[in-house]
């Protein structure tokens, strides 16, 4: 927290919010009373002050008016120094009242700068760590033109983006294994990567998607998938491609990833029926509304998105699909009146908080 | 609609005519007791050793009783209907009157009973939701998906089951709707003219 000396102020209330530690800290204090005073506490690995283009008006604004002006303007400081390696600004603002109803908490203050301030930091301190060296490694052997030609790594690229957004089969790129040889790659899609020698080429697709796929996780720039390829030798050429291709399908990839998970039962759609329930053999006259309810639910979960020729044609032959299910009930007319004051009141309170937001 | 009973039944219920009020009230009160939990052996020859019958005919007459009770109570008869059903036996008006008051008064415990009899359908008792946002999963970080987690209770022969289900906002929305839209039937032109005229 703040210590009396630094801050000068008194009767603090101050809110601390910490991010992972390689992005920017912000520290806040709002003084009760007249002078509503705003300490700002940035921490960056680096402190360079030319990145800090936080300027604050010295005018009589209410929280409200500077929270935009933050977001939209440069705003001037009014103090600044220094010390072990953080910046602190101090911004103060006269406001009539002690506390008025309008000014925004402290919370969307805070996250307000931290916009900014992240803005610019979207890529530091994420690494690709993740990746086993056999990965790394494997993404050499396609660097250099002498051992894999410039066709077949067309061939490669394109076979592996296709793989991964789904437009074609792993079987275009790799063949099929076929009885007792190992790998057949007598593919026609892909003339000039048979070719080469099986293994290599498998190295390098495996190579290949699983780093498109790492950097589309943690949803990296082009600049940094440069970087890991420039840094295992490949030629500059072939790293630009490859970018330059990841930049563009970047979220074509990451709507495929975000759909490669497991899920409960979804809700897709639902029927009813209304009937008059009026005799049974053990009674007569029971004259009451009956409502029969029937939720589609959808139970596929894609853990995997490549699929084999093999599954595909098994989907195609009709075998039954138990993907698919009904949640059906019956209800009177309270039960269904119940049900349906329920879900009303959850829509609203997301259309609640999207408004709040 | 006036129960018809048959000469069998009349018979059975002759028996009544000659015993006293509170004998009567207790015949009516086993005769209800039996429909609620079935025969009790032990009253039985109780009533038989102390109105000086044999057991076969105390039997008879409360399962003559219960009958009328039940096909009553199934057909939902009303009074003046029930009222002339005892007519037809023959009994005095008092009886008749102190019988229907009977009737009437345990007339939607014994519906119930029959109720109960009947199959059920799985029925909806109870929702839950939840609100989440989903933020990562293996295959991929920094998301900021909502999504509604709902669990239905539906409760099936006795026994309650729950089913968990997922949805999103559209879908549930989608799904608010079309149900609200099914309440709105009874509301209709044609539901309530239906309902209206079955009677």
């Amino acid at each position: 927290m703040i210590s009396p000396e630094v801050s000068g102020m008194k009767d603090c209330a101050c809110w601390c919010f910490e991010q992972e530690h390689e992005c920017p800290r912000a520290m806040i204090g709002v003084n009760r009373g007249y002078i509503q005073t705003v300490l700002v506490r940035v921490t960056r690995r680096s402190c360079d002050e030319s990145h800090l283009s936080l300027v604050i008006h010295e005018d009589q604004l209410s929280l409200p008016l500077l929270y935009n002006t933050l977001l939209h303007q440069p705003i001037l400081m009014t103090h600044k120094w220094r010390m072990d390696a953080s910046v602190f600004l101090q911004v103060s603002t006269v406001t009539d009242e002690p506390e008025s109803s309008e000014l925004i908490s402290p919370a969307q203050f805070v996250y307000g700068i931290l916009g900014i301030l992240c803005g610019s930091d979207r890529n530091s301190g994420i690494e690709m760590q993740d990746l086993p060296q056999s990965v790394v490694k494997g993404v050499a052997s396609f660097s250099s033109s002498k051992e894999f030609p410039d066709a077949a790594f067309r061939e490669l690229i394109e076979g592996s983006f296709g793989v991964l957004l789904n437009k074609s089969s792993e079987e275009d790129i790799l063949g099929t294994l076929e009885g007792i040889s190992f790998i057949d790659l007598t593919s026609i899609a892909a003339p000039n990567l048979s070719k080469l020698d099986a293994i290599d080429v498998k190295r390098a697709y495996g190579s290949l998607v699983s780093l498109i796929l790492e950097a589309a996780k943690i949803n990296a720039d082009a600049s940094l998938v440069k970087e890991v390829l420039t840094q295992e030798g490949v030629d500059a050429k072939r790293v630009e491609t490859l970018s330059k291709l990841y930049n563009d399908t970047r979220t074509a990839l990451r709507t495929t990833l975000a759909s490669t998970t497991f899920h409960l039962p979804q809700v897709i759609g639902v029927d009813w029926r209304l009937d008059y329930y009026m005799k049974s053999n053990t009674q007569e006259k029971i004259n009451l509304p009956l409502y029969t309810v029937s939720i589609d639910l959808d139970k596929t979960t894609h853990t995997t998105q490549i699929q084999t020729r093999e599954e595909e044609n098994a989907e195609e032959s009709g075998r039954t699909d138990a993907s698919k299910d009904k949640l059906t009930f019956s209800c009177n007319q309270d039960q269904l009146t119940d049900l349906v004051t329920k879900l009303r009141d959850a829509v609203k309170q997301l259309e609640r908080t999207h408004n709040t937001l | 609609m006036i129960i018809l009973l048959e000469d069998k039944h009349k018979e059975d219920l002759q028996f009544i005519k000659e015993q006293p009020t509170e004998v009567i009230a207790e015949f009516v009160r086993i005769s209800i007791e039996f429909l609620r939990r079935g025969a009790n052996v032990k009253l039985y020859s109780g009533a038989s050793k102390s109105l000086r019958v044999p057991v076969a005919q105390v039997e008879a007459v409360v399962e003559g009783l219960s009958w009328l009770f039940a096909e009553a109570s199934r057909l939902l008869v009303n009074e003046e209907d029930f009222l002339a059903t005892l007519t037809i036996l023959g009994f005095s008006p008092e009886l008749n009157a102190q019988i229907t008051e009977l009737y009437i008064s345990h007339r939607s415990e014994i519906r119930t009973i029959q109720s109960q009899l009947s199959f059920d359908l799985p029925h909806y008792k109870d929702l839950n939701w939840r609100f989440d946002v989903q933020l990562s999963s293996r295959s991929l970080r920094n998301q900021v998906t909502p999504l509604f987690t709902l669990c239905f209770n539906i409760e099936d022969n006795g026994e309650t089951k729950k089913y968990y289900v997922e949805s999103d906002y559209t879908n549930l929305k989608h799904l608010a709707d079309e149900l609200d839209n099914a309440l709105r039937e009874t509301k209709s032109t044609h539901s309530r003219r239906i309902m209206r005229n079955i009677k």
